[in-house]
């Protein structure tokens, strides 16, 4: 062992991190060279001033500020919270109100086409008095039933999740329900085939409301939790 | 959470729910410490109060994302350590060039092995010496090397938590820890010398 590796090992060495053979070396090395050994001395000298440095005491109000601040951060995290609450509230309450307008005014649509309607019956394949609505695909030939079954299976998904979300947004049941009258409405009337893209389409809107509201309704209840959301790569 | 005490893991669910009793339950016994690391990194007690309050408050936001994977002290002295690098980087009004800083260059670091291997041997240093100079030595180290110093000589940390806390390998720290080490005895050579 020569000065400079006896340099790189004598922090190591004060702190007994050196393998049995490196310290046999370096207490060898430690007896033969004078400078090493004053060199070494110096640094415990210096090591065990520093572990003698006295701890200071905390400030006196230590605590009590830390209280205060602690309070007045979850206070922050309520009123953060509530504002939350209020706007994905209105939130989902717009999307709801835009689905209805949305399906109202194609169901409107639809009833200024009194030829339209009278051709479909006449037509052999309608079959009459079973009950359209979310449920409609049974008496809808071209209709994709298993797209309407999905849709249909979303609906009854987010609206299950609404239920077990009332005390957060007790309006997303109410208005939903207005969604399911209007689309109620419907069964006295005779939908044509050719309409089945549109009613989709309105199926699907509804979905989207739907899945958007219970988006909102898990975002709220996750910050009222004081939860986070995580990016895992 | 295999570092956690059943006690520990219940007070921090307690906390993660927003229970501030549990939470000062939870870093009453790691406060001082963290005060003390605060303290010699900044060099003053107000800066130290404010860093430390302020590194408990993040601790709070943050007990989510404390994973177990240290124990919970280590996370709080990791959160202090950071804290006080950031308030020291944020702070610096003039740009300040430490004394060790001079060390570091290639003429810098001969300088360093001719202070410790000359043909003069090193004079030996009086502890009551040393003692008199080491605080005001340790503040004229770079923030780099000064934590090193305080979280291993002052606050006797291991080396396996200074690697977690610096999040590195202990060889990282090993290597750290001398070369912290010498620039300490240069600086406290010079000082006794003037």
């Amino acid at each position: 062992m020569n000065c400079k590796d006896f340099d790189l090992l004598a922090s190591a060495n004060i702190d007994n991190m050196l393998s049995n053979e490196e310290r046999m070396e370096f207490e060898n090395h430690l007896e033969i060279c004078e400078t090493c050994n004053i060199a070494y001395k110096n640094l415990e000298t210096i090591i065990s001033s520093a572990s003698e440095i006295e701890e200071v005491e905390l400030p006196s109000k230590f605590s009590s500020e830390l209280r205060s601040r602690l309070e007045k951060e979850t206070k922050v995290n309520k009123t953060f919270s509530s504002k939350m609450k209020t706007w994905t509230s209105i939130a989902a309450g717009l999307l709801i109100i835009l689905a209805s307008i949305s399906l109202l005014s194609n169901y409107l649509e639809l009833k200024k086409k009194p030829n339209l309607i009278s051709e479909i019956e006449n037509s052999s394949n309608y079959e009459g008095n079973d009950t359209y609505g979310i449920t409609m695909d049974k008496n809808q030939e071209s209709l994709d039933a298993e797209s309407i079954d999905e849709d249909e299976a979303n609906l009854k998904e987010s609206y299950t999740s609404n239920q077990e979300q009332k005390k957060e947004i007790n309006m997303a049941s109410m208005t939903k329900r207005s969604i399911d009258e209007e689309v109620a409405i419907a069964p006295d009337e005779e939908v044509p085939p050719q309409s089945n893209n549109k009613l989709k389409s309105n199926l699907l809107k509804i979905s989207i409301s739907a899945l958007l509201l219970a988006i909102l309704v898990f975002i709220n209840k996750t910050k009222t939790k004081r939860g986070y959301f995580k990016h895992i790569k | 959470m295999g570092n956690l005490s059943v006690q520990e893991a219940s007070l921090i669910e307690q906390s993660k729910s927003g229970n501030i009793e549990s939470f000062e339950q939870l870093v009453i016994s790691h406060q001082k410490k963290m005060f003390n690391i605060a303290f010699r990194m900044l060099g003053n007690l107000e800066d130290a109060n404010d860093v430390t309050q302020e590194a408990l408050i993040k601790a709070y936001r943050g007990i989510n994302s404390f994973n177990g994977k240290s124990s919970f002290s280590t996370w709080l002295y990791t959160i202090v350590n950071n804290a006080s690098i950031d308030f020291i980087r944020k702070n610096k009004k003039n740009k300040t060039v430490y004394l060790d800083r001079e060390y570091e260059s290639a003429e810098g670091t001969h300088k360093i092995e001719v202070a410790c291997h000359g043909d003069t041997p090193e004079e030996v240093l009086e502890k009551k010496e040393v003692r008199r100079v080491i605080e005001e030595a340790i503040k004229e180290l770079s923030e780099d090397h000064r934590r090193i110093i305080v979280l291993r000589d002052i606050e006797q940390f291991t080396y396996a938590e200074i690697a977690q806390i610096l999040d590195c390998s202990e060889g990282t720290v090993k290597s750290r820890i001398n070369r912290a080490r010498k620039i300490l005895k240069v600086i406290i050579m010079e000082k006794l010398k003037n």
